[in-house]
């Protein structure tokens, strides 16, 4: 009768299933495994619902950042139009860090040698640029019919991050305001294409292994000089591109003169950063 | 329960994406388990309603499921949670099994079931189901569990949560009152 536990009855059990047998409708069951066939279904679809957003994200991210990097490398390229001070005060620091060893030993009219051109200068150039380039001209011009005095100083060594601004002054005092007149428009930091551009430079200088040495080079120079010679010129002829400071705040005047305010002002951030200790005049404060 | 795949296996696979797995455990398990509801609530639509709430828990649980148990046993489990849900919501707290003493077990007719019942057997399954219903929830619900959902004493008491005493005290009281209905005369 009873199950090895003694209480499956068999017979009462057997009764049990002589009676009616109910299930459940067909639309439960219809229902039913509907919503199982959906729950497997939309495991896949919950996943690919993020799939859009999370791409997006992703190309918005690999894209800023690589804009990013781009420009980090490369600021000109990527801003061309970037106005000239902040062009400048970008191109001082990195000009002033310059070792001087890393110039290139040739041996250069210290009017005619400007530094390496900053990329993306040209197309900055704006009015008074323009203006100061003609000036430029001109004073090139005059200085191209004029050698190099013999008894002009040897033009030291312009002062770089490590040189005292104490050992730069006596050196730029030593020049003479004509010879400073035709720099100071551009200034310490002066980028070099724009002088490039207003009249390509003739060297008067050259050392014999980077290139010919023109006709107008032998004559100022008759005998080839030793490469250390060559090379303490070379230093020279970069200090002498240095302005003196007394020089630059002429020229600061005479740009308020002619009404460039904005320019003076860049000019005065300019000199202020080249020379910190510098106490301005007052009409200049 | 037949042949074919472990109930075990068909769920592990749904679980793995095989809705197929899950027609086949549910055919296989779609009448006892209704019949488990529909015999406690003696309402068709509110079976219907606990018998859909149970699967879709089911569903819901594919993904955790670890076959750790019998299906069956972890599926009236499911049940049992559903339907005291059921009678909580619905004021009905008589399921807690009243106690009955060893007297009264004894005085119920001995197990000897009359020939005529054995007869009219489906007679007998009326007067059989008519008694069923009148058992207090608990005793019920055990002999429901060992009738549609196959389930052992030990089942019983895990599917319901209790000791396998008490479910087997559960079974012995529900057994002998049914046998007892078989007897009186109608």
């Amino acid at each position: 009768m009873n199950d090895s536990n003694g209480h499956r009855d068999h017979r009462v059990s057997s009764i049990y299933r002589e009676g009616a047998w109910p299930e459940p409708g067909r639309q439960i069951d219809q229902a039913i495994l509907a919503a199982s066939r959906r729950a497997v279904r939309e495991r896949h679809p919950r996943l690919m619902r993020w799939a859009p957003p999370v791409a997006i994200a992703a190309t918005v991210l690999l894209t800023s950042s690589l804009v990013l990097k781009v420009f980090l490398a490369q600021p000109e390229a990527v801003s061309p139009s970037a106005p000239e001070p902040e062009l400048r005060a970008r191109q001082a620091p990195a000009e002033e860090e310059k070792p001087v060893e890393a110039r290139p030993p040739r041996t250069e009219a210290p009017a005619q040698q400007p530094d390496a051109t900053p990329p993306g200068f040209s197309s900055t150039m704006d009015a008074g640029e323009a203006a100061r380039l003609d000036r430029m001209k001109r004073d090139l011009g005059a200085m191209k019919l004029s050698t190099i005095p013999s008894e002009s100083p040897v033009p030291e060594p312009r002062p770089g991050p490590a040189l005292k601004k104490e050992a730069a002054r006596p050196a730029a005092a030593a020049n003479t305001p004509q010879a400073a007149a035709p720099l100071s428009v551009f200034g310490a930091t002066a980028p070099a294409r724009s002088a490039a551009a207003a009249k390509p430079a003739q060297p008067l200088v050259q050392a014999p292994a980077t290139a010919p040495a023109q006709p107008q080079a032998q004559e100022a120079q008759p005998a080839p000089a030793p490469p250390p010679v060559v090379q303490a010129a070379a230093i020279s002829s970069a200090a002498a591109k240095e302005r003196t400071p007394q020089a630059w705040i002429e020229d600061i005047r005479a740009l308020m003169k002619e009404g460039k305010f904005e320019e003076t002002g860049a000019e005065i951030a300019k000199f202020k950063k080249r020379y910190p200790d510098y106490v301005l005049p007052e009409d200049l404060r | 329960m037949g042949s074919g795949p472990a109930d075990e296996e068909l769920m592990t696979s749904y679980g793995a994406g095989d809705s197929g797995a899950f027609e086949t455990l549910y055919r296989r398990h779609r009448g006892p388990l209704y019949r488990f509801l529909l015999r406690q609530v003696s309402d068709a639509a509110t079976a219907e309603e606990l018998f859909q709430d149970v699967w879709m828990r089911v569903i819901d649980s594919r993904g955790r499921y670890q076959p750790r148990a019998r299906f069956s046993s972890w599926v009236y489990a499911i049940a049992h949670n559903r339907l005291m849900d059921f009678y909580r919501a619905n004021g009905k707290a008589r399921f807690l099994a009243p106690y009955e003493s060893q007297e009264a077990l004894d005085a119920l007719p001995s197990d000897d079931i009359p020939a005529e019942a054995l007869i009219d057997r489906k007679r007998a399954a009326e007067r059989l189901l008519a008694a069923l219903s009148e058992l207090p929830d608990a005793q019920r619900e055990a002999f429901l569990l060992q009738q549609e959902g196959d389930l052992s004493v030990e089942e019983i008491g895990a599917a319901t949560g209790v000791g396998p005493e008490t479910a087997k005290s559960r079974l012995r009281y529900a057994v002998a009152k049914l046998r007892a209905s078989l007897s009186v005369k109608s």
